[in-house]
């Protein structure tokens, strides 16, 4: 099932509203309304016609601000986070996005529907600060505890030490 | 210096003494049983039967920092991994000693730009006696490594008076006036020669 297909599907299951098709330079996914993630991705779970069962992955990204040659704003800033779903039954993988504002990462959480997203969702909070409402337990789980910051994002800056532990470079790499 | 200085006579007697305690400290350093990364399992590979760590006598591999010697830091050591190593380090007895295995414990290896977690090598927290270079090193660097330190050990002040020797870093083979015991106990087999020109063989 192409993600064409499924938002047909989608359409037709009466579920399509705030879901477009995302057209990227390999592979197409569904784009989301944050408001709508939780309920599309319940569906794609709980429909005969998706059944998918499981989730691979969710990860997060920082997008940053994109212009054409013109200078005409393409892409505004944000974060877009995505859910890799398969169907183990009927073959087929789905992705799924959602763009959020850079000011307000926040979207719901969807551990309770699988549970294998309760550890994504703390890494993709945790490498790139992206806060999933109604999570169980969200805190650090690569980074150790009081970190500052998310290292993921594209402004981020490198601690100088940690814990008492000295983090820099003693001298810059060698011009050859 | 020396462990007793102020209380015991500079005497030839000490120096002897001295030779047989750094003797004992160098024959049997007790690795600790550690591994971090990818190059623990070069360490392992010393520690098997074809390169056999324990024919220097450091083969011993302890599972507790409190009967170890030698703590090898094998693999990236990042922040929170460090507090972990300098707690191990602290846990050790004296005299006790590091070595770090590979480029990232050395500098930070490939993580030295863009390792935001990364330690740019472990002598920013712990003492490191000997630096083994590689990714992973071989096992032949990692038993240089270890003899390294052997001439590093043979070459301290216990007991006597005076300033530490200097250790004889020349070769991978120990100069035959320092101390006997530390001769070494293989050589690399010598690479064959190379095949004569065909002019030569008519």
């Amino acid at each position: 099932m192409t993600a064409a297909e499924a938002l047909e599907q989608l359409r037709k299951d009466g579920q399509g509203d705030g879901v477009e098709l995302f057209a990227g330079p390999k592979d197409a996914a569904l784009l989301v309304r944050r408001e709508r993630v939780k309920a599309v991705l319940r569906h794609l779970r709980d429909a005969r016609a998706f059944g998918c069962d499981l989730l691979v992955m969710v990860t997060g990204t920082h997008l940053t601000e994109k212009k054409d040659a013109k200078g005409v704003l393409v892409r505004a800033a944000g974060f877009e986070v995505i859910w890799h779903l398969r169907s183990v039954t009927q073959h087929h993988l789905l992705a799924v996005k959602c763009r959020l504002p850079i000011d307000d990462p926040r979207v719901d959480s969807v551990a309770d529907l699988w549970p294998a997203a309760d550890w994504h969702e703390r890494e993709t909070w945790d490498l790139v600060g992206i806060t999933f409402t109604g999570h169980p337990n969200l805190r650090r789980i690569l980074l150790p505890e009081g970190w500052e910051g998310h290292p993921l994002r594209k402004d981020y800056v490198y601690p100088k030490e940690f814990g008492g532990i000295n983090l820099e470079v003693d001298a810059p790499w060698p011009t050859p | 210096m020396g462990l007793f200085e102020r209380s015991l006579p500079d005497v030839q007697l000490f120096k002897i003494a001295d030779l047989a305690v750094n003797w004992g400290r160098a024959s049997s350093l007790w690795p600790m049983t550690f591994g971090i990364a990818c190059c623990a399992i070069e360490m392992m590979a010393v520690g098997a039967a074809t390169f056999d760590m324990d024919r220097f006598g450091a083969g011993a591999f302890r599972a507790t920092p409190r009967q170890a010697d030698l703590m090898i830091v094998a693999g990236t050591v990042n922040a929170k991994m460090a507090l972990i190593v300098k707690r191990l380090w602290d846990q050790m007895p004296e005299p006790k000693y590091v070595m770090a295995m590979g480029a990232c414990t050395v500098g930070g290896g490939p993580y030295w730009k863009h390792g935001y977690n990364v330690v740019k090598g472990i002598d920013k927290f712990v003492p490191v006696d000997v630096h083994v270079p590689g990714c992973p090193p071989r096992p032949e660097a990692i038993i240089e490594g270890v003899r390294f330190l052997q001439r590093k050990i043979m070459a301290k002040r216990v007991l006597a008076k005076g300033a530490e020797g200097t250790p004889d870093f020349t070769g991978i083979s120990v100069s035959p006036g320092t101390v006997g015991i530390l001769e070494p106990t293989v050589r690399m087999p010598a690479p064959p020669a190379a095949p004569a020109a065909e002019g030569a063989r008519a």
